[in-house]
């Protein structure tokens, strides 16, 4: 320090009035810090409220650098006068980028041209009495200190003072125009950040000129490097805001900060060691500060990188997620109207079939006259095979009014174990004709529940017919039990069983034994569907039971007991 | 959002403007040293010549050097680097190459603390006030 000391009388003033190591302290890590800050941000984004930080940072870090030269006259009048010079107008550039920042910021758009005309209409002034050299008379070696012109080193007071209110009326108007609680916390954080920043350097400087003006304390300009940590506390809101709310799009940039920060703290300490000891101690502070520094930087930036990568794949899998949900809504559109053709395809078909099924039938019956052998053969397989399709197209139209929530249901109460008799006098001719052993049985008395006879018909149907079809030789056995308050349905075949893997999906939609195709069996595979969806729609249960392959089968259909 | 090209040219007008402000005063300034000092020196004047020196007023209790002075406003490019670190002994503007001008105590005119003393002696060591 002692070789940059050209002016001895100046130094030794100014020893006498201030603390040389706090007018360093105050001055060079803040205006590192700001630079640091700002640069770093305008490093990673180009965005424009990144580039106005910059600006207000780059400004400040002018301002304190020459507001330390304006102190250190020791260096010469020179340096003083030029410095000095040059802090009003230094000061109206952060004053005016700090509200373009914080206008762009919050409202996310470019500062109107009449607002950024404005400005410079009221910075001009101060940059033309700059230029010529207007703000300062002379320099008095008496007081080490340049003398000011008091109009023009007036006049940027005030316009500082319509910066920081205008400011202020930004923040608070942002705060109550925005309705999302997000947009509310950030403006708050931004505006608290800046107007802090700037009333600590406005009232400090206000307050140093007062108490200089009214002889209050002599050596009032101390207070002036207090309102220089305004500047810090910004960098802190900010940063808080790039941590938490992601603000200009930056992640790493805190962790880079904060060590870049503490290292330049640490330099800035080198202004107040005079011992040979601590300046050592200092070093190696340094060193250490630089290497775990370097290693946190590099940590976080992997650790940043993995999250950057999560949340690529987590926003592509939301984007397929996206487009499944279309596709299945265009799926479930497409399968509607499907079902709605189906239905209409069947009515039309059911209407000529029952014509084709009633005439066989009287010809049978010999409405038309005695037939002979070879036609009533015909005529038989004529009435079978036209029941058949009636019962595929009572399968279909039940799965499209299931499908499209159209199944109505009679309840009533009725015998389970009647209509289980009933159902399988209907199938006789089939049982006979397949040639198997076939039984029924039943505790006596009466089995009631409620519900829709024809429906419970067609379950119980299904189930038989279903038994039959899949039974080449053996048995079927159909009982009717009581079980504590439920009544069980069951009917336990020899047939060709069912593998473990095929138990869970039986009662979808066209799911059929794989042995199905082997045996030559037909069907559609929506009688076991329709079964089930009826029990359903009877609060009731149905499900089938088999050991595996060529070990027959047995299938539950439970109810609940009317009493 | 970036900047638009209004946005880029008044910053880059404002950059502009305060570079060219910087590299004037620095010219002016710090090469030319083109700016006037005021300093205080050694008052000294000979009887009869109706001039008088300042004097500084202590307040009561207050010790503080009562050396006349004289007040010289001088352009910093011509100062003698005496004037700079107080150590001129009878400095006079005469010969001085450039604005210099010795400023004399006018009753009336002074500024608070100090007062008008007339000075018949010889010349008296450099003071400086403090």
């Amino acid at each position: 320090m002692n070789s940059l000391v050209n002016l001895q009388y100046c130094y030794d003033y100014l020893v006498e009035q201030i603390s040389l190591g706090l007018l360093l302290y105050s001055h060079i890590p803040t205006g590192v810090i700001a630079l640091v800050f700002g640069s770093l941000l305008l490093y990673k984004t180009r965005k424009l409220s990144s580039v106005t930080l910059f600006v207000v940072c780059l400004s400040f870090a002018l301002w304190c650098f020459f507001n330390l030269g304006a102190w250190f006259a020791f260096l010469g009048a020179e340096i003083t006068m030029f410095t000095w010079s040059l802090v009003d107008l230094t000061s109206l550039i952060f004053f005016s980028f700090s509200y373009y920042f914080l206008y762009v910021f919050l409202k996310k758009k470019d500062l109107p041209l009449w607002q950024k005309l404005s400005g410079i209409a009221l910075i001009l002034p101060t940059a033309y009495w700059t230029f010529l050299g207007k703000n300062l008379t002379a320099f008095d070696v008496n007081i080490c200190e340049a003398w000011e012109n008091d109009f023009v080193t007036s006049y940027p007071v005030y316009v500082q003072m319509v910066f920081l209110g205008a400011t202020i009326i930004l923040a608070a108007a942002n705060y109550f125009q925005v309705k999302n609680e997000e947009e509310k916390k950030k403006t708050v954080l931004a505006g608290l950040g800046i107007v802090t920043f700037l009333f600590f350097f406005f009232f400090s400087n206000f307050l140093a000129d007062y108490f200089i003006q009214y002889n209050i304390w002599q050596y009032a300009y101390n207070v002036e490097i207090y309102g220089l940590f305004g500047m810090p506390i910004l960098l802190i809101y900010l940063g808080y805001l790039i941590v938490k709310y992601h603000a200009f799009d930056l992640r790493i940039f805190t962790a880079q900060a904060l060590v870049i920060s503490t290292l330049a703290i640490v330099i800035a300490q080198y202004a107040f060691l005079h011992e040979p000891a601590t300046i050592i101690l200092n070093t190696i502070n340094f060193v250490l500060v630089l290497i775990v520094g370097t290693y946190l930087s590099k940590d976080v930036r992997k650790e940043i990188e993995a999250h950057k990568q999560i949340e690529k794949l987590a926003n592509k899998l939301a984007e397929t997620t996206e487009r499944l949900y279309v596709t299945n809504e265009h799926l479930e559109e497409l399968n509607r109207q499907k079902t709605e053709f189906v239905s209409i395809a069947s009515h039309q078909l059911r209407s000529p079939l029952t014509a084709i099924k009633g005439y066989a039938s009287m010809m049978l019956e010999g409405s038309f006259g005695q037939l002979g052998d070879q036609t009533r053969e015909a005529t038989s397989r004529i009435f079978e095979s036209s029941q058949k399709l009636v019962n595929v197209i009572e399968d279909f139209l039940n799965v499209t009014r299931i499908e499209l929530g159209k199944m109505k249901y009679e309840m009533a109460d009725f015998d389970l174990k009647q209509l289980a008799e009933t159902v399988i006098n209907e199938l006789k001719p089939t049982i006979e004709r397949k040639g198997i052993a076939f039984s029924f049985s039943a505790e006596p008395g009466t089995y009631t529940i409620n519900g829709d006879q024809g429906k419970i018909s067609q379950v119980l149907s299904n189930l038989i017919d279903n038994s039959l079809k899949y039974t080449p030789k053996g048995s079927v056995a159909v009982s009717v039990e009581r079980t504590g308050e439920k009544i069980r349905f069951k009917v336990k075949d020899t047939g060709i069983g069912i593998a473990p893997e095929t138990l869970p999906k039986l009662f979808e939609k066209f799911i059929r034994a794989d042995e199905a195709g082997q045996t030559n069996i037909k069907g559609t595979g929506l009688g076991l569907y329709v079964a089930k969806q009826i029990m359903e729609g009877h609060n009731g249960r149905l499900w089938a039971e088999s050991e595996g392959e060529g070990k027959g089968a047995t299938f539950y259909a439970e109810f609940r007991e009317k009493k | 959002m970036t900047m638009d090209k209004v946005s880029r040219y008044v910053l880059v007008a404002l950059a502009l403007m305060f570079v060219v402000t910087i590299g004037y005063r620095f010219s002016q300034y710090v090469i030319k040293k083109d700016f006037l000092i005021e300093a205080q020196t050694a008052c000294s004047i000979s009887e009869g010549t109706g001039k008088t020196c300042f004097v500084a007023e202590c307040s009561e209790g207050e010790i503080c050097d009562q050396a006349p002075y004289k007040k010289v406003e001088i352009v910093a490019h011509a100062a003698p680097a005496c004037l700079l670190d107080h150590s001129c002994e009878g400095f006079s503007c005469i010969g001085i190459n450039g604005h210099c001008q010795e400023l004399y105590c006018q009753e009336g005119e002074h500024e608070e603390g100090e007062s008008c003393q007339e000075i018949v002696n010889e010349p008296l060591p450099e003071t400086i006030l403090e």
